[in-house]
Parts: structure tokens; C-alpha cells; sequence
């Protein structure tokens, strides 16, 4: 059959056009007017990605007399000690630089009398960020880098061990572009769809974080030989019961309280059982999740008062972020002050917004594969960077890509359309051939009630087992084998099929690292029934890499590791 | 909980080979049906919710519907404006009440060529 290649060449490409994407492509052309820049989207940036919804904080911001000290401890605190100390320190001492380099772009920050941004929780900020995207996309459009929507990632370019572009699946066409490059900014996001959520039918995708975030950018690191780090550290986020809308903005900004069925509040009880004067992020998921075993469950979240502005500023807030919660609301009616909204847990997910989960970056976020750099939720290492992380995110890569560009150190590309790219084309155009007989909705739903039930999902209140883990390697490693007969009739089967193929590299690399992890480090995220404590030994990280036998080769690293080179291995995890 | 199109108020945007809907879709979910001149939903369950089309909508004809399910009958969030000049959404409480609520709001949906590269090749034996 006869499948043709679009071919575009530019100085450097960015992958994914959310928040770390955008931030990249501005800052490249700003630093390097000369760069040819092109941005690569799945969908359209004006609504792509996981703030396609909107936002209604930046959860990363320090406020008047928080040091950036004092935000390192606090992010090294919620990880229990696992953290990149100089990525974070980064990202503190830029996300107020960021914030407000977006806020004259247009987002609208409300402030206090003293010009003050108003306050979320101790760290983080409101504004009013509906039109979060559409501003991002209108700055792209002025920046003078080329834009092109609807091409999802298939895969790296990689050509004598450097990353040198990158192969898209056009999303209407079917068909393949390759863009070649200098270098390669990767801002895909993170992975969403590894595990079956507790909605059904319809409501299947009506999750927290983006459904369409399918862990491309760490299937695609993997496979160009990249290494990742902390993959084991999921985020299993406390959300609102059915609409899975974030909760945060009703315990910071309104107050609100968990409590058990009995109405008790329960976190002290736990704080004092684990010795601790205040619980962490996932000691707090672990208490609920203890509630609820207990026959304790479920949980609210009992409201405070709300201030002037009342339930007109909790819709608002919503509004802004997932309305469907409000059309939940529309349902059920919400009362102000003292109102108790019913929570549960959504996930998990993979993403190092979040958590530390990602591609295993230098200061300069350069992965370890030369020509390829990374940002925002697909980049490891620095745990709750969140959005304003992103563009600092973006904006370091784009920096570091443009000097390594001028310095020359990454060559242009080589010939024109090569055996390489021939086979890929060829590859692609083989299941509609074949007329396959696996559909890629099927071994979705197949890989998601593999990851729930032996590898820590909502149904098994996310605990794990090494011999559970052992399932799940095997039952992976057999669908894997299986995804040879997806099809792909048409261009809109054919994405969900590299989608697929996407989330099940991830999820064996996910649980190759919870295998690796013989301790308890993040109860709740990551509770291991078989090792139940936290150790010494494993105060590390745990990395990886993709093997040519394909296997997943998991090592160790140090907490304060000298600046990555190319990946060199490291300790090995024990057998 | 899809969104829902009303193929009474949908026009299919004329001659637009895609919508602003289309267009707008995260997740490549909502297509145009050129047989009958339509918007609609490849497969309602791939809908994450996100209300992106609901928002650029020019004849106002999408709502997303939480299923009976979880909600009953009344989970509707009613858009009546979206415009540079913000966002304004439209309640319906259980008790008969009517509210609106405004929100800042930026409008931008800039066109692209969808086949981008001028460069096409076609290789011998592919």
C-alpha cells in the first residue's frame, strides 16, 4: 500500500501545546529571534490538554515573606524527602517571574487595596483563569512560531543517539508527519487512562486530570532511550465525589474541614498515631482511605464560612475550573456556609506536575538523550511545580536548547526521508492493512481493569503487592504482545490505537518502578502491604530506561546526583 | 456525561468543513456529519466534560448533560454568554431559583491550514 510523508524542517520543535509547551515556544523566539520555532499540538492550543477547562489558582506562587527556602523545605516535606533540591530550588526562585510574565500576557489576577494578588492557600494565589488557554494560544500566535494542530505524537526521531525530531500522526489526515530538528522540547504532559476510574458508560472519561494525556511523551522518551525517574510516586488526588472536581479550593479558599460519616475529624487521631505534627499530602489521602476501610466512610468536606461573597464565590471558583461541578450542584443545591460536600479519591495519575513523576532532567532540563529537553508534567524531579512550574519550566528549556543550538552542538539534521522513515510510515499504515481484530477501545479497557486490580487502583484502595506486581508485569507484557492486531480503520481509531500503545509502555514502566520500591515511601500514593515502612536505604531515587530487548531496566540514583550526562546506569535495584 | 448537541439549533456551521465545536475538541471527540449538515459526538463516552465546545458555540446549541445516574434530571449548567466580554452562566436551582454568574472570559480560536507542510513526498514502495 502506498501511505505518503509530510515532511517539515525547522531549528527547534516543541511537543504539546499546554501550559510548558506555550511557555517554550514564546521564550525561544523572544531569546532567539533567528530560531525557526514550531510548536506541535494533538489538538488546538486554544483548548488542548488539561487546562482545557480553565484554572482558578496558581498553586505555586510565594507570597510576601515566604524565602525560597522555606517553599524548598515545604515541597521536600509533601515528598517525603525525594526530590530534586536543585530543579525545585529553580522553580521557586521563577514561579512569581512566570506568574506574572502570563498575567501581562492577559490573565486577569485579582489583587487586594495594596496590590496584593488575593490569597488561595499558603502558597498559591486566585485568578480568574476560564480563558487561560485562549490567552496562552493568543501569545503563541504572536510570538512567530509556526503552529500546528491536530498531529499527535508517535514517536522521536532519533538518528545516531540524538533526538532529532519527531514523527505525528495526523489526527484528520491518518497519515504521518515528520518534523526534523535541531532539537526537541518535549511538553506532552502526563498519563491519564492508566487505571479504570469508578465512572462508567458515558461518564467513563469524566475524570480529574486530562483524559487525552496519555503518557505519549513518556512512552516516546523511552523508546528514543531516555531515562525516567519516580514513575512509582502516582498521584491519587481526594476529588469530589462523582464529577471528580478538585477539592482544594473548597478546604483553602472556603474552609472546608474533612470528617468522617460519624462527623468526626479525624486527622489529628492519625497525625498523633504517625508522630507527626501535620500530615502530608499523602498521609492525609492515607488517613481517608483508613477511614474508609474502617466502614468510616465516605468522607465530606464540611465548609466554612464563606465570606461576603458566599456560595456566588464557590460557583464562581468552579466555574472557572470544572464546571460540571456546578451542574452537579445545579442538582443537588449547594448551601453557604457549613454545606458538606461528599469526597472520594480519583486516579491514579502520572504526572510530574504533581508528583515527581518523569524524564529524567539536568538544571537545564535536558533529558538524557542529547537534542531532547523537557517541560512541564511530563519532566520528573520536582514535585509540585503545577502551572507556574510549567512555564518555568518552558522557559528554561527553550533557553537551554537555544544556547546548545547556537553553540552548535546539535547538528542539522541528516537526508531527507530515509529507510528509517519509510519503515515508520509503513508501520503506521499497517493495521488499517490488516484490518486487525483488536479495537484500541477494548485493550484500553482491558489495560485499565489489569492496572486496577493487580497494580493498585481504586478498586484495592491503591495498596500493593510485589507478587500482585508480578501479575501485572506478566498480564502487560501479554496485552503488549496483543497490541500487534490493533486496528485502525480510520484516522480517529488510529489515534486511540498509538494512544493504547502509549499507556500500556507507561504502565509497564509504572509498575517496573513500584516492583523496584521494596519500602512504603508515600502512604497512600505508593503503599506497599509487603513492605510497609519507609526505609533508609531507599531515601533515592528509582530510575529507568527502555532496553533494546524491551525490557524495563530499573537502577537507582542519589538524592543529590552530579549534573545528568548521558545516562550511565547507576546502582542496580536489588532482585 | 456527555456533552449533547440540539440538532435543532446546530446548522453544522454552514459550509464550515470544521466548526468551531470540532475545532475546539481536546480530545478529537465531536465531528461534523456532513450528511446531514450536523455536530455530534463520535462516542459520548470518550467526553471528558471540559465544556470547550459549549463555549464557542455560536448558535448556543450544546449543553453537556450529567447522566441520570449521578445526578437525576436537573444537571444542567446553562451558557449564556461567552464573549471577550466574559462568561456568563445560567442556574437553575432545585427550589425554582434562577442565577446568573459572570467571569472574566477571553475569546480565541485562530485558524490553522490543517495540511501544514508544504513538502509532500511520497516514496516508492511505501
Amino acid at each position: 500500500m502506498k501511505t505518503h510523508v509530510d515532511v517539515l524542517d525547522t531549528d527547534l520543535l516543541v511537543v504539546g501545546g499546554g501550559a510548558a509547551g506555550c511557555a517554550a515556544a514564546v521564550e525561544a523566539r523572544e531569546v532567539a529571534p533567528h530560531l525557526d520555532v514550531t510548536l506541535v499540538d494533538k489538538a488546538h492550543v486554544s483548548r488542548s490538554g488539561c487546562l482545557a477547562m480553565g484554572l482558578n489558582a496558581i498553586n505555586a506562587y510565594l507570597p510576601e515573606g515566604v524565602a525560597v527556602d522555606d517553599y524548598v523545605a515545604s515541597v521536600r516535606r509533601d515528598a517525603h524527602g525525594v526530590m530534586r533540591e536543585d530543579l525545585v530550588r529553580s522553580l521557586a526562585e521563577q514561579i512569581n517571574g512566570a506568574t506574572h510574565r502570563v498575567e501581562s500576557w492577559g490573565l486577569p489576577i485579582p489583587r487586594d487595596g495594596r496590590g496584593r494578588p488575593l490569597p488561595k492557600g499558603p502558597r498559591s494565589i486566585q485568578i480568574f483563569g476560564e480563558s487561560l488557554k485562549p490567552i496562552l494560544a493568543r501569545r503563541v500566535r504572536g510570538c512567530g512560531a509556526r503552529v500546528v494542530h491536530r498531529h499527535a505524537l508517535v514517536d522521536l526521531r532519533v538518528r545516531d543517539g540524538a533526538v532529532r525530531g519527531a514523527y505525528f500522526l495526523g489526527v484528520r489526515t491518518g497519515e504521518l508527519l515528520e518534523v526534523r530538528a535541531r532539537a526537541v522540547i518535549l511538553a506532552t504532559g502526563g498519563a491519564a487512562g492508566l487505571y479504570r476510574t469508578p465512572n462508567r458508560g458515558d461518564a467513563r472519561n469524566r475524570m480529574w486530570y486530562c483524559p487525552f494525556n496519555t503518557g505519549a511523551g513518556y512512552a516516546a522518551a523511552l523508546r528514543a532511550g531516555a531515562e525516567l525517574t519516580t514513575l512509582e510516586m502516582r498521584f491519587v488526588p481526594t476529588r469530589i465525589l462523582h464529577t471528580a472536581a478538585p477539592t482544594g479550593t473548597l478546604a483553602q479558599t472556603f474552609g472546608g474541614r474533612e470528617e468522617n460519616l460519624l462527623g468526626e475529624r479525624f486527622h489529628d487521631r492519625y497525625a498523633r498515631a504517625w508522630n507527626t505534627d501535620r500530615l502530608t499530602t499523602p498521609q492525609r489521602l492515607r488517613a481517608l482511605l483508613e477511614e474508609c476501610k474502617a466502614g468510616r466512610g465516605p468522607v465530606v468536606l464540611r465548609l466554612g464560612q464563606t465570606g461576603a461573597g458566599g456560595r456566588d464565590d464557590v460557583l464562581g471558583a468552579y466555574l472557572d475550573m470544572t464546571p460540571a461541578q456546578v451542574a452537579l450542584w445545579a442538582a443537588e443545591g449547594l448551601d453557604a456556609g457549613g454545606a458538606t460536600v461528599t469526597i472520594s479519591t480519583s486516579g491514579p495519575y502520572i504526572l510530574g506536575g504533581h508528583t515527581g513523576s518523569g524524564l529524567w532532567v539536568d538544571g537545564g532540563r535536558r533529558a538524557t538523550v542529547p537534542g531532547l529537553y523537557a517541560a512541564g508534567d511530563v519532566t520528573g524531579g520536582a514535585p509540585k511545580k503545577y502551572v507556574s512550574g510549567a512555564w518555568v519550566e518552558g522557559f528554561i528549556a527553550a533557553r537551554s536548547a537555544a544556547a546548545d543550538i547556537a553553540a552548535g552542538a546539535l547538528p542539522l539534521p541528516g537526508p531527507r526521508v530515509d529507510a528509517q522513515t519509510e519503515e515508520r510510515a509503513r508501520a503506521l499504515g499497517q493495521p488499517a492493512a490488516r484490518g486487525g481484530a483488536l479495537d484500541p477501545t477494548d485493550a484500553t479497557e482491558r489495560l485499565q481493569r489489569v492496572m486496577d486490580e493487580w497494580a493498585g487502583g481504586h478498586s484495592t484502595f491503591y495498596e500493593l503487592h510485589g507478587r500482585r506486581l508480578a501479575k501485572a508485569r506478566a498480564e502487560l507484557e501479554a496485552l503488549e504482545g496483543d497490541l500487534a492486531e490493533l486496528c485502525g480503520r480510520d484516522p480517529h481509531q488510529r489515534l486511540l490505537a498509538a494512544e493504547v500503545r502509549d499507556r500500556v509502555l507507561t504502565a509497564r514502566a509504572v509498575v517496573a518502578h513500584l516492583e523496584a520500591r521494596e519500602e512504603t515511601r508515600w502512604p497512600g500514593y505508593q503503599t506497599r502491604l509487603d513492605h510497609p515502612e519507609p526505609r533508609d536505604e531507599w531515601r533515592c531515587f528509582v530510575n529507568s530506561r527502555y532496553t533494546p530487548d524491551g525490557r524495563i531496566h530499573t537502577f537507582r540514583r542519589p538524592l543529590r546526583p552530579s549534573p545528568a550526562g548521558p545516562a550511565t546506569g547507576g546502582a542496580p535495584c536489588p532482585p | 456525561m456527555p456533552a449533547v448537541i440540539d440538532w435543532k439549533a446546530c446548522d453544522g456551521c454552514g459550509a464550515s468543513p470544521e466548526p468551531p465545536c470540532v475545532r475546539v475538541c481536546p480530545g478529537d471527540v465531536v465531528v461534523k456529519d456532513f450528511a446531514r449538515g450536523r455536530s455530534r459526538l463520535r462516542e459520548p463516552g470518550e467526553c471528558w466534560d471540559c465544556y470547550a465546545c459549549v463555549k464557542v458555540c455560536p448558535r448556543n446549541a450544546i449543553q453537556v448533560a450529567l447522566p441520570y445516574a449521578l445526578a437525576r434530571r436537573n444537571g444542567y449548567l446553562h451558557l449564556v454568554e461567552h464573549s471577550d466580554r466574559g462568561v456568563v452562566w445560567e442556574i437553575r436551582w432545585p427550589d425554582g431559583t434562577v442565577q446568573r454568574v459572570r467571569r472574566p472570559a477571553h475569546v480565541e480560536t485562530f485558524e490553522e491550514p490543517e495540511r501544514v507542510a508544504p513538502d509532500v513526498y511520497s516514496g516508492d514502495g511505501i
